[in-house]
């Protein structure tokens, strides 16, 4: 082990503070976000892995005394760290470019030995190397006992029990903070630990728990340095495995057998067989999917129902009329130009309100989903969905986004995030828009009610409403583009090695309502900022369009503003599709930024007369065809940004969608015009 | 003719022999603890029979029925 003291570095109060790079690494399900958040808290910044879609989590420890800063980064989990998927080459390269100053391996303790297949290839790398062993409140369940000591002979590093979960729920969160003697599930002695391999003194009697006089004489064979090593002193006594890169998985395994044969004696795993219960009835074959759609109903209804869509409207209430009404006394109280007060009330307050207002609703699914991935159940979803999606080239893992693009394209495409392969990432976030969104819903509510809802049409001597039938064939409509889009592009420029479905069934955990809150938050408070800031600029903008004209000069009539000059510049291209007015275009254009300004501009624009006058059933339809499928609004669109991280893909599936969007009106509205409708 | 996970009956173990197929998903599942004298036991099937849930080593993999008929087991 060496000290570098190069690394001490001074504060702006010129201490010297050591500054130590710590790299969290594990199997996926093994609790490492847990354990992460336990180490960093609230002290977390998320971005992106340079160049690629993968969440880059770092932190820091704020347990340590101030002299030393614990940086922590918290690597994507893998299974192995052979550098074939995007995961296991961040993982690599991390390791070995960026040289943290020490590892921290975790490692679930209810299922050591494919566990242990990373440990040991990390092993081989001779890193400096810690094992957490994570999950051992189960592990105390299930009756099994594992010999901490000798683990750690054996595997020739230290091995540190937790179980991140336990005292990780608020109460106990605040206890400590108060100094009351509270469990932490071993996170204080894994912490301390931390530091004790990574800021040793530079004299041995510090450094060596075994310190005699010849400890200075005995290299460590992981350093080259003066410095010693404790616990692999007495070597020839030791039953350190050993571990060298060109092994295979088969002996690796041996050695692993080895291994917990030696250290475990097992008992029951009661996690398991309760899991194999109830996956007898949520993956069954005939129960499991009516369940799994029972499930979503509820999601959907409590998210976008009465429930949901009564924060919508104290949110809607409170930025459309409550803080504009303050702003207005305030501004002419002030005496603030019109422009000004009309900049903040008609386009930032407008703009960011239309976008808050679905807040709750996102906020709602995001705890759902967040509940369903950490419980294990969304596995499960894609495990028996998977059958569906191998037919277009996808995986049952795209199942879930694509559902909660019903709901909103914005966690939908967050979510997509769980998919490995990049390709079927990008290819589930490009085609889940067309899962019609609930924001769209009003638009056809708007049209259909205005030219359908009086028809009927006689099928095989049954009456049935036709607006019934185009609502559900509008949502149909979206599925099947979804689908044909899906194998296009699977088929063309997202071709795939087809990485073959492997996904792991974890078993059923009850997650701690706090990290399933912190999980939540991170995702809205991410989607807040980056949403916000851009939606913020837009609504400024659009404010601006539509407000003045060509000579800055504020109009009466939004005809001759800017937007509406666009308007009417761009109103011939949808001639073709039936509804070439300019009036349909501003709304088309406001739509961009959040479709439930379109009907809020058409209820500007037209009065019901025009409206009537302006539209036919067959050109409502064609325009609800349109808005169905043409690009997402600007809160989609920041979070594609965000998950998708290049301006070449965003730019290919607005014009993508937009040409589909105009393809399709357009046929549906020359195949009805050679039916003979108008 | 040898027998395949995918011709395990629920609740049916095997001893897994050898993987044939493509190098690179041969080796996941070996690194997955797939290796040969490994138990492998048959633990669910999804609704439409694809994919399994197969239980080794303390947890469960699911893989595409396709994918499991390349695994020879005794």
């Amino acid at each position: 082990m060496v000290c570098e003291d190069e690394k001490m570095i001074k504060t702006k109060t010129n201490e010297n503070v050591k500054r130590r790079e710590i790299a969290l690494i594990g199997n996926p399900n093994a609790g490492k976000t847990t354990l992460f958040n336990r180490l960093t808290e609230s002290h977390q910044r998320v971005g992106n892995w340079p160049g690629v879609t993968v969440e880059k989590k770092t932190g820091y420890c704020p347990f340590t005394q101030k002299e030393i800063k614990l940086e922590i980064t918290d690597l994507p989990g893998i299974y192995s760290i052979e550098p074939r998927s995007v995961e296991e080459k961040i993982a690599y390269n991390h390791l070995v470019n960026e040289t943290p100053d020490l590892v921290v391996n975790i490692v679930d303790a209810t299922n050591l030995e494919r566990n242990l297949y990373l440990t040991l290839q990390l092993k081989a790398l001779n890193i400096p190397i810690i094992v957490a062993l994570n999950i051992m409140d189960e592990v105390e369940k299930n009756g099994d006992k594992i010999d901490v000591q000798k683990l750690s002979e054996m595997l020739g590093m230290k091995v540190v029990p937790i179980s991140a979960a336990t005292g990780s729920d608020y109460l106990s969160k605040i206890k400590r903070r108060f100094k009351k003697d509270v469990e932490d599930g071993g996170i204080g002695d894994l912490t301390n630990e931390i530091i004790k391999e990574t800021c040793n003194e530079s004299s041995c009697e510090n450094c060596c728990e075994n310190y005699n006089e010849n400890c200075c004489e005995n290299y460590s064979k992981n350093s080259s340095e003066s410095c010693c090593c404790p616990a692999t002193e007495i070597k020839n006594e030791s039953e350190e495995i050993t571990v060298t890169t060109d092994m295979t998985p088969h002996e690796m395994y041996g050695l692993i057998e080895k291994v917990t044969k030696r250290c475990i004696i097992k008992g029951e795993n009661k996690n398991l067989k309760r899991s194999y219960k109830i996956d007898k009835l949520l993956t069954n074959k005939w129960l499991g999917i009516p369940i799994f759609l029972l499930i979503m109903f509820l999601v959907f209804q409590i998210s976008f129902g009465s429930f949901g869509s009564a924060f919508t409207e104290i949110i809607e209430t409170f930025m459309g009329e409550t803080l504009p009404g303050y702003v207005e006394i305030w501004f002419s109280k002030a005496n603030a130009p019109e422009w000004m007060l009309s900049l903040v009330n008609d386009g930032i307050l407008a703009g960011v309100g239309a976008v808050l207002s679905f807040l709750p609703q996102i906020v709602l699914l995001f705890i759902f989903l967040t509940i369903m991935e950490d419980t294990g159940y969304m596995a499960r979803a894609a495990f028996i969905m998977d059958r569906l999606f191998e037919a277009v080239g996808l995986s049952g893992k795209s199942f879930i986004p694509m559902l909660m693009g019903f709901g909103c394209t914005v966690p939908a495409v967050m979510a997509a995030r769980t998919l490995e392969d990049e390709n079927d990432r990008k290819v589930t976030i490009i085609i889940t828009p067309f899962m019609s969104c609930s924001a769209k819903l009003p638009i056809y509510v708007l049209f259909v009610g205005a030219f359908f809802a009086s028809q009927k049409i006689d099928i095989l001597g049954y009456t049935i409403q036709t607006g019934g039938i185009v609502m559900t064939g509008i949502y149909v409509l979206g599925v099947i583009v979804a689908i044909l889009s899906a194998l296009l592009l699977k088929k063309t420029i997202l071709k795939g090695e087809n990485t073959p479905f492997i996904m792991e069934l974890p078993p059923y955990r009850i997650p701690k309502l706090t990290s399933t809150l912190m999980h939540v938050w991170k995702k809205v408070s991410g989607f807040i900022i980056r949403a916000g800031t851009v939606i913020f600029a837009m609504s400024i903008l659009i404010w601006f369009i539509q407000t003045y004209d060509f000579s800055l000069t504020i109009v009466e009539d939004s005809a001759t503003s800017i937007l509406g000059t666009i308007g009417h510049a761009i109103a011939p291209v949808f001639e073709p599709l039936g509804f070439g007015n300019w009036r349909a275009t501003v709304s088309l254009l406001t739509g961009f930024v959040a479709k439930e300004a379109v009907v809020a501009t058409i209820e500007i624009l037209y009065t019901p007369a025009d409206f009537e006058a302006m539209f036919t059933p067959l050109t409502a339809l064609s325009f609800m065809v349109f808005t169905l499928l043409y690009l997402p609004c600007l809160a989609s669109l920041a979070t594609m940004k965000q998950e998708l991280n290049s301006w070449k893909w965003i730019l290919f599936s607005l014009v993508y969608q937009t040409s589909v969007a105009y393809i399709a009106a357009f046929l549906v509205y020359r195949f009805g015009l050679l039916l003979g409708y108008t | 003719m040898k027998r395949t996970v995918a011709d395990l009956k629920i609740g049916e173990s095997g001893i897994i022999d050898e993987i044939l197929g493509e190098s690179e998903y041969v080796n996941r599942l070996l690194e997955m603890g797939f290796t040969k004298g490994t138990p492998v036991k048959l633990n669910k099937k999804a609704p439409f029979g694809d994919p399994l849930g197969l239980q080794v080593r303390d947890y469960v993999l699911a893989i595409r029925k396709s994918s499991a008929s390349h695994i020879y087991i005794k």
